[in-house]
């Protein structure tokens, strides 16, 4: 009984600290998750307007001199995959990735992974990857965003890749955080995304200024590096959401084990203290 | 009065504006351009200059915008910029910092041909902050 009550209290100890860890993680996945959220709801709005604005243009355009607007025969996909750094934050990495593999199912691709955790999912796969430059998203800043944009434009405009793509995380609230993707290029791609069929009507042809190859080659950098660095914004508040709730979950499972435990070591005790009574007692009787 | 049109403009930090305007003109990759309500439908790329903005009430404010595209679609105007920045929210100082620094990068024999021309990016911005607010 007594080895029993100390490996016991063994267990007891071990959990407090993993307690202590995940109370942390938690404690800190909160406080940072306000700012990210912030900023993921500020920028939110633009992001909408600029999805629209590109759906307004392929929805309009008629013209096919630029390779960013057309559909291209090359039937290569390039994904931009924004997972974390860490694990410990419940399903965010896993989900995403089964995400990416419904996505990529019977296609051939190659990816630009941000995020260590999704740098390791590809290098175990064996997966090509354009740059794995970028893989600490924490460090990921707006001037990253732009160099990715033009590594991408660099490598479309090569034909190396007949559509680009985007998969991250989105949040939607505290709790739930669902993944999904983006189309980057070619334009023609947002037309299939458009949901709502009341836009999708023909509109008046719009005229570009100087010319729409000119006007693409200046505006496709810039809206892919938008687009990806809003997806980053919304990653990272989902990441930090997905941990928090995680941690917060793992630290209560941690308390209910620690009751329990406590319940059946002292349990353990009092058998233990009982059954030395009842020895003095017979030992006395017997003499 | 003159005729409005719906404004959107937004940067990469958030919404700026949304609302009702008679007049923005801002410095595009093929020059200056001013829209008014009823402009035909437009799409541009912005480079680095100054806008203003003509607002519902008539009255006139001026921002530093930098890079971004200009839309005019079914008489309802996006904006989105890289950044954004009415001239009475330009900080003064950090401009003349950043003019200082990338004056010092230019100069350096050192430095690449692609530090060099983020530097000539850098030191245009600055000097655009510094104009619209008076400071040169």
């Amino acid at each position: 009984m007594a080895s029993n009550m100390k490996a016991v209290k063994l267990r007891m100890k071990s959990i407090e600290s993993t307690m202590q860890i995940t109370r942390a993680m938690q404690l800190v996945a909160a406080s940072k998750l306000r700012r990210a959220k912030e900023r993921a709801d500020n920028t939110r709005p633009t992001f909408k307007m600029l999805r629209d604005t590109l759906l307004d243009i392929s929805l309009t355009n008629t013209e096919f001199t630029s390779v960013y607007s057309t559909a291209s025969e090359n039937k290569k996909w390039l994904y931009v995959v924004i997972a974390g750094d860490r694990g410990m934050a419940g399903g965010y990495n896993s989900n995403l990735f089964k995400k990416m593999m419904e996505l990529t199912e019977g296609k051939e691709y190659d990816v630009l992974p941000l995020g260590k955790k999704a740098v390791e999912f590809y290098r175990r796969r064996k997966v090509n990857m354009i740059t794995d430059a970028f893989a600490e998203v924490a460090n990921v800043n707006i001037g990253d965003c732009f160099s990715i944009a033009n590594i991408i434009c660099d490598a479309y405009k090569n034909g190396e890749y007949g559509h680009i793509a985007l998969c991250y995380t989105g949040f939607i609230s505290m709790l739930t955080q669902r993944p999904s993707q983006s189309s980057l290029l070619p334009l023609s791609d947002f037309k299939a995304e458009a949901e709502d069929a009341e836009r999708v009507k023909a509109k008046g042809l719009i005229l570009y200024e100087p010319d729409s190859e000119t006007v693409f080659d200046a505006i496709v950098p810039q809206y892919l590096a938008a687009l990806i660095s809003g997806a980053m914004f919304e990653s990272v508040a989902s990441e930090l959401a997905a941990r928090r709730t995680a941690m917060d979950a793992a630290t209560k499972n941690a308390g209910e084990m620690l009751d329990k435990l406590g319940l059946y070591y002292n349990r353990a005790r009092q058998a233990s203290i009982t059954q030395e009574i009842t020895e003095i007692v017979a030992g006395a009787e017997g003499t | 009065m003159a005729a409005a049109f719906h404004l959107h403009i937004a940067d990469l930090d958030g919404i700026v504006y949304d609302g009702q305007a008679q007049m923005i003109s801002c410095r595009t990759i093929d020059g200056e351009v001013a829209i008014l309500a009823k402009h035909i439908n437009y799409i541009s790329a912005i480079s680095v200059g100054r806008a203003a903005v003509i607002m519902e009430d008539g009255s006139r404010r001026e921002a530093a915008c930098v890079g971004g595209m200009l839309t005019m679609v079914d008489n309802y105007c996006r904006m989105i910029c890289n950044t954004w920045e009415w001239t009475e929210e330009i900080d003064v100082e950090r401009a003349k910092e950043a003019l200082k620094r990338a004056e010092k990068r230019l100069a350096d024999p050192a430095s690449s041909e692609k530090t060099k021309h983020a530097a000539r990016q850098k030191k245009k911005r600055a000097e655009l902050r510094l104009q619209l607010t008076g400071n040169k």
